[in-house]
C-alpha cells in the first residue's frame, strides 16, 4: 500500500464513521427534549410519563414516536408534539393516525392551512384503504367515530378561520349529518340571510337533538329574522328549558378527553373510575401518591369527595385544607367542607361552612343541609327555599317538569322574597308555555308582588293573549 | 461487439472514488432536513408569538404575589379621593374584592374590602344611589370555568361611609362579565349596562334604575359571551349609547344607539358593527378611546382568548383589532397590533398597552406586555410594532394605565390569570413604574 493509498484509506474510514452516526441519529433520532420544558410546570406524573415515552420511542418505532407525540399535544406541547409525529414518520409509510393528528396539532398551532392539507391526506389515506368505516378510537365520545365527517368538520372550521365562510360551507356539507357539522351550516345560512334553508336545516337538526339550546338559539333567530315572533318566542322558551350543549370546537374536545390517556389525567380518570366502581378505598390509595408526589386543586377535591364517600371525614377535611388555603373554593367546596365538618362532630363550624356556600351561591342542596341541623323556625324557612331553588333547577333542565307553587314565608326578607318571585316565575313561564293563560298571569302577578322590578315578569305578561 | 466493462485496476483510483460517492452521500445526509421542535414552523415563523427583553425603563414592583392567582380585573382610581391613586383588584382565586395602596419603593399594603364574591369579573366605581359618595358594582361570573348554568351575579357594594353593604341586583342570571354606568334614560339617576356572558347562552340587559334601589331589566341582545359594554356617546349626539363585543358563537361587535326616547328596549336601536367568520379570534374585550384624535370614540378589540386549557398557543390573527369610528354608526376596522394571547388594552400617555394572557410560555422569553405606538415620523400606518416592556409575570389577563407614584406620568399595573402551567413566572398584581427619560 503506498502512503497516497494509506491516507486515503484513513479519510474513507473516517467518511464512513461520520455517515454511520449521521444514519444513526436518523434512524433513532432523539426525542424532543423534555430539556425544554419546565419540569416544575407539570405533574411528575405527567413528567414520568413524557420520559418514559421518549425512552421508548428513541429506541422504538414509528407507533412510539406517535403515542409521544399524542402525549405532548394533550399536554399542550404542540411543537414537540408535531416533531415527534414527523420523526415517527421518517423513512415509514404514512399512517392514518400519525396524518390526523399532524392536522390536529398543526390545527392547534394556528396554521390552518398546513392541517387543512393534513387532514386531506388522513382522508386520502383511509378512502385508499377502502375501509367504509374508518375510525377514530376517541375519548370524547366514548367509541369509535366515523373519522370522515369529523374531518370534514375540521376543514370547514379551518376555512372559518381563514375567512372562506363558502369553502366552510361545502366542508361541512360534506361532514353528512353529523350534528356539530350542520349547526355550523344553519349559522352560516343565518349570517347570509338565507333564512328558509337555515329554518329547515335547523329544524331537521332539531329533530335529531331536540335538547340542543344552541340550536333552538339559532332556530329562534332565524324566526325573527323570518318575522315570525311566536316560532322566535316559543324557540327562545326552549333555550332556557333544554339542557344540551353541542361542544363546536371538536379539536379541543378531542385533545381535552385523549388527555385522560396520559399522566395526571390518566390517573384523575382511573381514580374517578373506582369512586364509579364504589372502590373508594382503591381511589383514595392513587390519590393520595399523587398529591404526596405534588399538590394540585384538582387531586385535592377528588381526594376529600372519595374520603367522604368512604365515611372519612378526617381525611376529608385534611385533603381540604390546602384548598381552603390556596383559595378558589366554590360554593360546592364549602358544601363539602361543611359534610366533613359535621361528620367529624362540628357542626358550628359546619354550619359556618355552608352559610358561607350560601353566600357565594344559594342552591337547594345547601338550604337542605341547614333545613336538617336547624330549629324548626329557621329549618322550615330553609326547607322552603331549598324546596324553590330545586324545582327552578329542575324547571332549567327539563321541559316536562311543572314546577311546583313556591311554599309560604311569613314575613320573607328582602332576599328571600327574592327567591319567591324567582319560583313564582318558574311557574308562570310554564304555565304560558303550556298555553294556560290566566293561570300564568297569575303566577306573573304573584312574581311580580315579591319583586316589582322583575324585568322578565313584567315582558312576558305582556306576551299573554 | 459491445466491449466489456472496463475493471478499475488502480487500487488509488478506486480509493479515490470511493471517498468522493461516500463524501457525497455524508452532504446529502447532513442536508437533509429532519424534523426538530426548532424546524416546524416550515421557514413560517408565527409572528403572533412575540420574544423579546424587558425594558428597563419600566421599574417593576410586585404588588402581590402569588403563584395560582385569578386576577380578573384591575382599576387605578383615587378611591378615597385623598389626592393618591390606589389599585382596585377582582382576585377571582380568592373571591374577594382587593385595594392594594403603595406605600413607597416597592412597599404595598393590600387589603381585602369585600369577600365571599364568588368569581368576581370586573369592578366598576359608580355612585349608584346619588348620595356623592363612590359605589362599586361588582360582575360576579360564578365560575371562571365554563358554564352555562345561571351562577352569576350582579353585587351592588353601597358605599356607607364606614364600610360598604352588599345588596344583589342580579342572581338569576348566567355568568356576568361586566357591568358599566350612566344616566341612559335621562332621568337624572344611574342606569346600568350588563354583559351575561354565560357560555353558550347570554346576553346584554340594560337595567333601568326606578330609584328605589331597584332596576328593571331590559334585554338588549341575546348573544353568548359579551365580555364588555363600554358606553359613551359614541355618536355624539349628546346621550348614552352603548356598544358590546360578543365572543363566543360568534365574533361581533354590537352598537345600541340611545334613540333618546321610547321605554325598555326600544330606547336603543341595535346595530352589528362588524363580525369575523373566524369563531377562533379570541375577542377578550372592548375599549372605548379616541385612537386616532379625530375627536370621537373608537374601540380596541384585544383578542388572544384561548382559555382551551392545556391546549393554548399563539395563533397568528391573535392581538388588537381597532374600530375607527368614521361617525354614522360607521367603523373601519385595521389590525393595530399583532401579538399572541393578547386578553387586554387599555391606553395611557405611554400609548396602547396591550397584555398577553396566551402567549408561549413555555419560551422563556415570551412577552407578556407591550406597548404600541403611532409611529412619529410618519402617518399612521397598521399595524403599530408592539414595544416588548416586560416578559415577567406571564399570563396577563387585566391592564390599566393611571400614576401610581405621583411623578405625573402614566404607570401600568396588570394582574395574573394562571389557568395553565407553567407558573415559574408568576404574581398576582404588578406594576411597572414609568422610568423612562423625557423624550426617549
Amino acid at each position: 500500500m503506498t502512503r497516497l493509498q494509506g491516507v486515503l484509506v484513513a479519510v474513507l474510514l473516517t467518511e464512513l464513521a461520520g455517515v454511520t452516526w449521521l444514519i444513526g441519529r436518523e434512524v433513532q433520532p432523539v426525542p424532543p427534549a423534555l430539556a425544554g420544558i419546565d419540569r416544575e410546570s407539570l405533574h411528575p406524573a405527567t413528567w414520568r410519563e413524557m420520559a418514559r415515552l421518549g425512552e421508548r420511542a428513541a429506541e422504538g418505532g414509528p407507533e412510539d414516536w406517535q403515542k409521544l407525540a399524542e402525549c405532548y399535544a394533550v399536554a399542550g406541547f404542540f411543537r414537540e408534539a408535531l416533531a415527534s409525529c414527523r420523526l415517527g414518520r421518517l423513512g415509514e409509510p404514512a399512517t392514518f393516525r400519525s396524518l390526523y393528528w399532524e392536522g390536529l396539532i398543526l390545527d392547534r398551532l394556528g396554521r390552518s392551512r398546513a392541517a387543512n392539507q393534513m387532514f386531506l391526506r388522513a382522508l386520502k389515506q383511509a378512502d385508499s384503504r377502502k375501509q367504509a368505516e374508518y375510525t377514530i378510537a376517541v375519548n370524547a365520545f366514548e367509541s369509535l367515530v366515523v373519522a370522515g365527517p369529523l374531518i370534514w368538520h375540521h376543514i370547514g372550521r379551518n376555512q372559518q378561520r381563514l375567512e372562506n365562510p363558502e369553502a366552510a360551507e361545502r366542508s361541512f356539507e360534506k361532514a353528512g349529518k353529523l350534528n356539530v357539522a350542520r349547526y355550523e351550516r344553519v349559522r352560516l345560512m343565518v349570517r347570509s340571510q338565507r333564512i328558509s334553508q337555515a329554518i329547515k336545516l335547523s329544524d331537521e337538526l332539531l329533530k335529531d337533538e331536540p335538547e340542543s339550546y344552541q340550536t333552538h338559539q339559532w332556530r329562534a333567530r332565524a324566526a325573527t329574522v323570518a318575522g315570525d315572533v311566536q316560532a322566535s318566542r316559543r324557540h327562545e322558551d326552549l333555550v332556557e328549558r333544554t339542557d344540551k350543549l353541542l361542544p363546536t370546537d371538536m379539536v379541543v374536545e378531542i385533545l381535552l378527553a385523549e388527555a385522560k390517556r396520559f399522566g395526571l389525567g390518566f390517573e384523575l380518570a382511573q381514580a374517578q373510575r373506582l369512586l364509579e366502581q364504589r372502590r373508594p378505598g382503591a381511589a383514595i390509595d392513587r390519590l393520595n401518591r399523587l398529591i404526596e408526589e405534588a399538590w394540585r386543586p384538582e387531586i385535592a377535591r377528588l381526594l376529600a369527595q372519595a374520603n367522604l364517600i368512604a365515611d372519612r371525614p378526617r381525611e376529608a377535611s385534611r385533603a381540604l385544607q390546602r384548598l381552603h388555603r390556596e383559595g378558589s373554593l366554590g360554593p360546592l367546596d364549602w358544601l363539602m367542607t361543611g359534610d366533613a365538618l359535621l361528620a367529624v362532630g362540628q357542626q358550628d363550624e359546619a354550619i359556618a361552612a355552608w352559610q358561607t356556600s350560601l353566600a357565594l351561591r344559594p342552591i337547594g342542596e345547601t338550604h337542605r343541609r341547614l333545613a336538617d341541623i336547624s330549629g324548626d323556625d329557621v329549618a322550615r324557612r330553609h326547607s322552603v327555599l331549598a324546596d324553590i331553588y330545586d324545582e327552578i333547577a329542575t324547571f332549567r333542565r327539563d321541559r316536562s317538569h311543572v314546577p311546583r307553587e313556591p311554599g309560604r314565608l311569613d314575613n320573607p326578607e328582602p332576599d328571600e322574597a327574592h327567591v319567591l318571585a324567582m319560583g313564582w316565575f318558574c311557574v308562570a313561564e310554564d304555565h304560558r308555555f303550556r298555553g294556560n293563560t290566566d293561570k300564568a298571569r297569575q303566577a306573573y302577578a304573584l312574581c311580580l308582588e315579591f319583586d316589582p322590578g322583575h324585568g322578565r315578569a313584567l315582558q312576558r305578561r305582556k306576551w299573554l293573549p | 461487439m459491445i466491449d466489456a466493462p472496463r475493471r478499475i485496476s488502480n487500487p488509488t483510483t478506486a480509493l479515490s472514488l470511493a471517498v468522493i460517492v461516500v463524501a457525497l452521500v455524508m452532504w446529502w445526509l447532513l442536508v437533509r432536513p429532519v424534523p426538530s421542535v426548532a424546524s416546524i414552523d416550515d421557514g413560517r415563523p408565527n409572528k403572533a408569538l412575540l420574544r423579546g427583553r424587558a425594558d428597563p425603563a419600566w421599574q417593576r414592583e410586585i404588588v402581590l404575589p402569588g403563584q395560582w392567582s385569578w386576577i380578573t380585573n384591575v382599576r387605578i382610581i383615587d378611591l378615597d379621593d385623598d389626592g393618591h391613586n390606589e389599585i382596585l383588584a377582582c382576585d377571582a382565586g380568592a373571591n374577594r374584592l382587593l385595594l392594594a395602596r403603595r406605600l413607597g419603593e416597592d412597599r404595598w399594603d393590600v387589603a381585602t374590602l369585600a369577600e365571599n364574591l364568588l368569581t368576581p369579573a370586573h369592578v366598576t366605581p359608580v355612585d349608584l344611589d346619588g348620595d356623592d359618595d363612590r359605589d362599586l358594582v361588582i360582575s360576579l361570573l360564578g365560575n371562571i370555568r365554563p358554564d352555562d348554568g345561571v351562577v352569576g351575579q350582579l353585587v351592588w357594594l353601597e358605599n356607607t361611609g364606614k364600610g360598604y353593604r352588599r345588596h344583589r341586583i342580579l342572581d338569576d342570571v348566567r355568568r356576568v362579565a361586566d357591568a358599566q354606568a350612566g344616566d341612559l334614560d335621562g332621568d337624572g339617576d344611574v342606569d346600568l349596562v350588563v354583559a351575561v356572558f354565560g357560555y353558550a347562552r347570554g346576553k346584554v340587559l340594560w337595567l333601568e334604575n326606578t330609584g328605589n334601589e331597584d332596576f328593571i331589566e331590559h334585554t338588549l341582545l341575546k348573544a353568548p359571551g359579551t365580555i364588555h359594554v363600554p358606553v359613551a356617546d359614541f355618536d355624539g349626539d349628546g346621550d348614552l349609547d352603548i356598544t358590546a363585543v360578543v365572543t363566543q358563537d360568534e365574533e361581533e361587535v354590537w352598537g345600541f344607539e340611545n334613540l333618546g326616547k321610547g321605554d325598555g328596549p326600544e330606547r336603543f336601536r341595535s346595530r352589528r358593527l362588524w363580525f369575523t367568520h373566524n369563531y377562533d379570534l379570541g375577542g377578550a374585550g372592548l375599549v372605548a378611546g379616541d385612537i386616532d384624535h379625530d375627536g370621537d370614540l373608537d374601540l380596541l378589540l384585544p383578542a388572544g382568548d384561548n382559555f382551551e386549557y392545556g391546549h393554548t398557543y399563539p395563533q397568528p390573527y391573535h392581538g388588537c383589532l381597532l374600530l375607527r369610528n368614521d361617525g354614522g354608526w360607521k367603523f373601519t376596522v385595521e389590525t393595530l397590533a399583532v401579538f399572541g394571547g393578547t386578553y387586554a388594552a387599555a391606553m395611557g400617555d405611554m400609548g396602547v398597552v396591550l397584555v398577553s394572557m396566551f402567549n408561549d410560555w413555555t419560551q422563556r422569553d415570551a412577552v407578556s406586555l407591550v406597548v404600541c405606538n403611532r409611529d412619529a415620523t410618519g402617518p399612521a400606518r397598521f399595524p403599530w410594532t408592539p414595544r416588548p416592556i416586560a416578559i415577567s409575570p406571564t399570563h396577563l389577563a387585566t391592564v390599566d394605565c393611571g400614576d401610581i407614584d405621583g411623578d405625573g406620568r402614566d404607570d401600568i399595573v396588570a394582574g395574573s390569570l394562571h389557568v395553565a402551567p407553567p407558573f415559574d413566572r408568576s404574581a398576582a398584581i404588578t406594576v411597572w413604574l414609568n422610568r423612562e427619560r423625557a423624550g426617549q
